[in-house]
C-alpha cells in the first residue's frame, strides 16, 4: 500500500480540515501511516497506546503483530469503504506499506459533562443523575439499572449528513414487538439531512405531526426512563441529546412526577389532584374569568360583583384587552428571564413585578383582580412543565372563546378539545387513557396513586407482552 | 373530511343512555306536565319512563337475537329494501325534529337567563361546530368524551336533586286531576320520549360482553330515576307557581336559602344544561347521520352532516323562533312521531323475529371481496384433503374464522352454527393459546398454526381463507374435543 498517497487521499476526502492528523513512520523498512481526527480522539492515548508500542517494537512489523502490540480495547480490521466512518467515529486508522489490510483502533475521547441533576426534573428524594449528551454515558446509565439480558439496545443511523446514532432501548420480553417494528420502520423512512437533537424525531415519529398535542414522551432522568421501559414503553436515545424519548405516550404521564414514587402515596395523590386543578386553572381560568365578567355577571355573588366593579371602573381598557395585555407582559418577562444571564434575572423580576405590575395597578391601567387571575393561571401552568407550551396555547384560545362566546363557548371549546384529544391514537394508544377509555387498573397510578405493592399489573392503555408485574 | 366510526363498549353505551335520557325532560317538561295534570302528572311521567325503559329491554332482546347484525340489515333482509329506506327516512326526520325541539328550548333558556337578547346565530355558532366535530369524530370519540364528563354530569345532577330537596315547601296534593286529564297530559307531552331508539341505530357498533347488560339496565334505571326525582322536587317546590317557572332544573337551584352563603349556586345547573345540550344535539346528529346513510347509501356520510345543518338552521331561524312555537311544535306535531319508536319499531322487530332469517355478515362479504385475488391464486394451487373427519360429520356446518386487523380480535363468523359450538371452538382456541378469554389474538400476528384441514368446510372461500391465515395444527387431541 502506498502510505503517502492513501493519507493524502483521506485528507482530501475530509477537505483538509484543521483537525485531521496524519503521520507516517519508517520502521525496519516498513512504512506505517496513521490518520485520525485530533478533535475527537485522545492524543495522549494515541501516543502511549498506539504510537509508542509500534515505534519501540524491535522485530519485523506486519499486520498481525501491530494488532497485538497496540494497547487498546477496540481494535479491528476494516475495509476501505469504512475508513471515513471510523475516522469520524473517533478511531485511529493504521496502514502498513507491506499489507493491504487496514487497522482501526477506537480511542474516541472528547470533553463531555458528567451526569448531573437535570434542571427540568429535580427531586427532593430519589436519584439525581440525568442523561448527558454522550450516547455511551446514557447507555451505561440504563445498563446499570437492568442486570438483565432482556434489555435490548438496537441502534441505527438517522440523517444523511449528520448520521446521528439513534438507539432504541426496550425490554424484550415486555415490549410489544409490533410497536418496535413500527418505530423502526418510521425511522428508516426518515430522509432528513440531520438530527441535531432528539426533538427533531418528535415530529417525525408522531402520527399527527401538526397536532397541538404532545404525542411522544420525554425525560432527562434514567430512573424515569427505566420505569417507563418496565411498563412496556420503548426509549429512543439520540446521540448528542440529553432528552430521551418514550413511545407510546399518554397524557397521564405528564401528570406523574418522579417525586411521586419516592414519597408517601397519599401525599402523591394530593399532589396529583393539585396538578389537575392547576391544569384546569391554567387552561380555562382567564377565559372563565372574562366570560363571567362580560356575560354572566348576574350569576356572580353580589359582594364579589361589587369588588370587581369597583376595581375595574377606572380601567380604560376592555376586560379582554386588559387580560391579554397582562398575559403578554408575563410572556415577555418569561422570555427575557430565559435569555438573560442569571445575575440579571433579579433585575427583570423587580422591573416586571414591582414597576410594571404595581405601578400599572396604581395608575389605573390594569385592575388587581385581573392581575391575580393571570398570575394564578401563569403560576399554575408550571405545575406540569412538560405541558406548559400546549397549555399556554390553549389558554389564549380559551381566553378568546370566553371573551367572545361566554360560558357556552367555553364549555363547547372544552368538549371540542377533549373530543379532539380522544381522537388521537398514537401507536394505537388512546391519548387520554386511562380516563377515557376508563381503565380501572391503570387508574391505580392515575390521579389516585396506590402503593407500589398494589400495582400488580402493567398499564393496559397500550399493548405489552406481560401484563403481570408482581406476584 | 372522513367520518370515523368505531365501536363502543358497554360502559360508554351506558353513559350515552344516561345522558340522552335527560334530553327535553328536565327543563320545560316538568312545568308543562304540572300544568296539565297537577301532581297526578307524575303517574303519566312514570308510565312514559317505563315505556322508555321498555325500548331498552327491546334492544336487549334484539341484540340477543341478532348479536352482530346491524338493525338496517335486519330490516332489509326481512322486510325489503324499500321498507328499510322508508323506515330510516322517518327516523331521520324524527331525530331532526327532536334536535330542533331541544335546541329551541335551550336557546330560549339561554336568551332569557344568560345571554340577554342574544341572536339565534350566535348560539348556533356555538353549537353547530362542536356537535359537527363530535359527530364526525365518531361514536367511539363521542363515547370517550362523555366518559370524561360523566362524573361532572352525574355529580351536578345529584347535587341539584339534594339541594332541591332543601327548597321543598309544599306537600304533595293528589286527587286534583281526572284520569282522562292524566292520559291527555301524557299523550300531549310524549314528544321528549322515544330517544332510546338510537340504540337500534348503533346496534352493530356496540360491544356488550356477557354480564355487562346490567350496566345498560342500571344506567337506564338511574337516569330515569333522576328524571323522576327532578320532576318531583320541582313540583313540590313550586306547587302553586309552576307556570311561572319554566326551567325546572335551573329553578330548583335558584332560591335555596340553606346555601345562601355560597352565593348563586344556580350556575352549577347552568353548566349542566349547557353540557347536556351539547351531548344531546350530538347524539341526535349522529342518529340523523346513521339513518341518512341508510337512506342514501351511495352518498358520502359527510353530506348527512351538511344536510342536517342546512335543515336545522332553516327550521330554527325561520319556523320555530320562540318558546311558544317550540312548545306548540313539541305538543302538536312531534307527538305523532312517537309512533315510530313505540309502534313501528316493535312491530318490525316482531316480524323479524318471526321470520328469523339467517343473515350473512357484512364483514364476511368484505373479507371475501378484499381477498378475491388471493383466493383465485390459491384456488389454482390448492390441494385439499377431502377425507371427512369425525368433526365434519358431526358439525356439517360451515365455519369461518378470520383475523380482523384493526383491533386484533378474533371473530367467529358462521352459518347456522350454534352458540354452544362457538363456545367449544373458543375453548379450543384458548387451549391452543391462540386467543385469550376476551377473544384477543395472542399468537396470530404472523401466519399461525391452526387445524383447518380437519374442518370440512362447505364454504369453499372460507376454506381457502383459512388456509391463508392458518397452518396445520399438530395437536389433534384438542381439536377432537370440539367434536365431543
Amino acid at each position: 500500500m502506498n502510505i503517502k498517497k492513501t493519507l493524502t487521499q483521506i485528507k482530501n476526502q475530509l477537505h483538509n480540515s484543521v483537525d485531521v492528523a496524519n503521520r507516517s513512520i519508517q520502521k525496519n523498512g516498513v512504512e506505517i501511516g496513521f490518520v485520525y481526527l485530533k478533535s475527537i480522539t485522545d492524543n495522549l492515548i494515541f501516543a502511549g497506546s498506539i504510537f509508542e508500542p509500534i515505534s519501540e517494537y524491535e522485530g519485523d512489523l506486519d499486520f498481525s503483530i501491530i494488532s497485538q502490540i497496540v494497547k487498546a480495547n477496540d481494535v479491528s480490521e476494516i475495509e476501505k469503504k469504512e475508513i471515513l466512518d471510523k475516522i469520524l467515529d473517533g478511531a485511529v486508522i493504521v496502514f502498513l506499506s507491506n499489507s493491504e489490510k487496514i487497522l482501526s483502533v477506537d480511542i474516541m475521547n472528547f470533553n463531555m459533562r458528567t451526569p448531573s441533576e437535570p434542571p427540568t426534573s429535580p427531586v427532593i428524594m430519589g436519584p439525581r443523575e440525568g442523561f448527558t449528551e454522550d450516547l455511551k454515558t446514557n447507555l451505561s446509565l440504563l445498563r446499570r439499572r437492568f442486570h438483565s439480558a432482556d434489555l435490548v439496545l438496537d441502534s441505527m443511523f438517522v440523517g444523511q449528513v449528520t448520521k446521528t446514532k439513534v438507539v432504541l432501548a426496550y425490554i424484550d420480553n415486555i415490549v410489544d414487538k409490533r410497536i418496535v417494528k413500527e418505530i423502526k420502520k418510521k425511522l428508516e423512512k426518515i430522509k432528513i439531512d440531520g438530527i441535531v437533537d432528539s426533538y427533531y424525531l418528535v415530529t417525525l415519529l408522531s402520527s399527527r405531526p401538526n397536532s397541538i398535542l404532545k404525542q411522544i414522551g420525554n425525560a432527562e432522568k434514567p430512573d424515569i426512563i427505566s420505569a417507563k421501559m418496565l411498563e412496556g414503553r420503548i426509549a429512543i436515545i439520540v446521540d448528542n441529546s440529553p432528552i430521551v424519548l418514550t413511545i407510546p405516550f399518554v397524557f397521564l404521564e405528564d401528570l406523574q412526577s418522579s417525586n411521586d414514587y419516592y414519597t408517601n402515596y397519599i401525599y402523591s395523590t394530593i399532589l396529583r389532584f393539585i396538578r389537575v386543578v392547576a391544569i384546569l386553572l391554567a387552561t380555562i381560568g382567564p377565559g372563565a374569568y372574562i366570560a363571567f365578567q362580560l356575560y354572566h355577571y348576574n350569576v356572580l355573588p353580589f359582594k364579589y360583583l361589587i369588588t370587581i366593579a369597583d376595581s375595574t371602573q377606572q380601567v380604560p381598557f376592555t376586560p379582554f384587552i386588559e387580560i391579554l395585555f397582562i398575559s403578554l407582559l408575563f410572556q415577555i418577562l418569561y422570555e427575557v428571564s430565559l435569555r438573560l444571564p442569571s445575575y440579571l434575572g433579579l433585575a427583570t423580576s423587580v422591573v416586571g413585578a414591582l414597576i410594571l405590575g404595581d405601578t400599572g395597578v396604581k395608575a389605573g391601567l390594569i385592575s388587581p383582580p385581573t392581575v391575580i387571575v393571570v398570575a394564578i393561571a401563569k403560576i399554575a401552568l408550571y405545575t406540569v412543565p412538560e405541558q406548559s407550551s400546549q397549555i399556554t396555547i390553549l389558554q389564549y384560545i380559551f381566553l378568546l372563546i370566553g371573551a367572545s362566546l361566554g360560558l357556552l363557548g367555553l364549555i363547547g371549546g372544552m368538549i371540542y378539545f377533549l373530543a379532539y384529544a380522544n381522537s388521537v391514537e398514537n401507536y394505537d394508544t388512546p391519548y387520554l387513557a386511562p380516563f377515557s377509555p376508563f381503565i380501572l387498573s391503570d387508574n391505580k397510578d392515575g390521579v389516585f396513586k396506590v402503593p407500589i405493592n398494589k400495582m400488580e399489573i402493567r398499564p393496559k392503555s397500550f399493548d405489552n407482552q406481560k401484563k403481570e408485574r408482581m406476584k | 373530511m372522513k367520518v370515523l366510526d368505531r365501536s363502543i363498549n358497554a360502559w360508554q353505551l351506558g353513559i350515552l343512555i344516561f345522558i340522552l335520557l335527560f334530553a327535553n325532560k328536565i327543563l320545560v317538561l316538568p312545568s308543562l306536565l304540572f300544568e296539565g295534570a297537577k301532581m297526578e302528572s307524575l303517574f303519566a311521567l312514570l308510565f312514559l319512563c317505563a315505556c322508555e325503559f321498555g325500548l331498552v329491554v327491546l334492544f336487549y332482546f334484539a341484540k340477543k337475537k341478532f348479536p352482530t347484525q346491524s338493525f338496517s340489515k335486519i330490516v332489509r333482509e326481512h322486510l325489503g329494501n324499500i321498507t328499510k329506506i322508508m323506515f330510516y327516512f322517518l327516523i331521520m326526520i324524527f331525530f331532526l325534529a327532536k334536535a330542533v325541539l331541544l335546541y329551541n328550548v335551550t336557546y330560549i333558556f339561554f336568551r332569557n337567563l344568560i345571554y340577554k337578547d342574544t341572536s339565534n346565530f350566535l348560539i348556533l355558532f356555538c353549537f353547530l361546530p362542536i356537535i359537527n366535530h363530535l359527530a364526525i369524530c365518531g361514536l367511539r370519540v363521542l363515547g370517550r368524551t362523555t366518559q370524561i364528563f360523566f362524573p361532572i354530569i352525574f355529580g351536578i345532577l345529584f347535587f341539584c336533586i339534594v339541594v332541591g330537596v332543601f327548597g321543598i315547601n309544599n306537600r304533595p296534593l293528589f286527587f286534583s286531576s281526572s284520569f282522562m286529564s292524566i292520559l291527555e297530559t301524557g299523550a300531549r307531552h310524549i314528544s321528549p320520549f322515544g330517544d332510546m331508539m338510537f340504540l337500534f341505530l348503533i346496534m352493530d357498533r356496540v360491544e356488550i360482553k356477557k354480564g355487562q347488560w346490567k350496566i345498560i339496565f342500571s344506567s337506564t334505571a338511574i337516569s330515569l330515576l333522576f328524571v323522576f326525582a327532578i320532576n318531583l322536587v320541582f313540583m313540590l317546590s313550586y306547587t302553586f307557581t309552576c307556570f311561572m317557572h319554566p326551567y325546572a332544573i335551573f329553578e330548583i337551584m335558584s332560591f335555596v336559602k340553606e346555601y345562601g352563603g355560597l352565593g348563586r349556586i344556580d350556575i352549577i345547573s347552568m353548566v349542566l344544561i349547557i353540557l347536556l345540550a351539547y351531548f344531546h344535539l350530538t347524539i341526535y346528529l349522529k342518529c340523523f347521520m346513521l339513518s341518512f346513510h341508510e337512506v342514501f347509501r351511495k352518498i358520502d356520510m359527510i353530506y348527512s352532516v351538511l344536510s342536517f345543518n342546512f335543515f336545522f338552521i332553516i327550521i330554527v331561524v325561520f319556523f320555530i323562533v320562540n318558546l311558544e312555537s317550540a312548545i306548540v311544535f313539541g305538543q302538536e306535531i312531534l307527538p305523532y312521531s312517537i309512533i315510530l319508536p313505540y309502534a313501528i319499531l316493535p312491530i318490525i322487530l316482531l316480524i323479524c323475529c318471526i321470520k328469523n332469517k339467517n343473515i350473512k355478515n357484512d364483514n364476511f362479504r368484505k373479507i371475501i371481496k378484499n381477498n378475491k385475488k388471493d383466493i383465485k391464486n390459491m384456488q389454482k394451487n390448492a390441494n385439499f384433503n377431502k377425507k371427512t373427519t369425525i368433526f365434519s360429520k358431526q358439525i356439517k356446518k360451515s365455519i369461518f374464522l378470520t383475523l380482523k386487523k384493526t383491533n386484533k380480535n378474533l371473530y367467529i363468523f358462521s352459518k347456522n352454527i350454534t352458540t354452544k359450538f362457538k363456545a367449544k371452538l373458543k375453548k379450543v382456541l384458548i387451549d391452543l393459546n391462540l386467543i385469550n378469554s376476551k377473544n384477543k389474538i395472542l399468537k396470530l400476528k404472523k401466519k399461525e398454526v391452526f387445524d383447518f384441514e380437519k374442518l370440512n368446510f362447505k364454504n369453499y372461500y372460507s376454506k381457502i381463507f383459512m388456509q391463508k391465515h392458518f397452518k396445520i395444527c399438530k395437536r389433534k387431541r384438542e381439536m377432537s374435543e370440539v367434536t365431543k
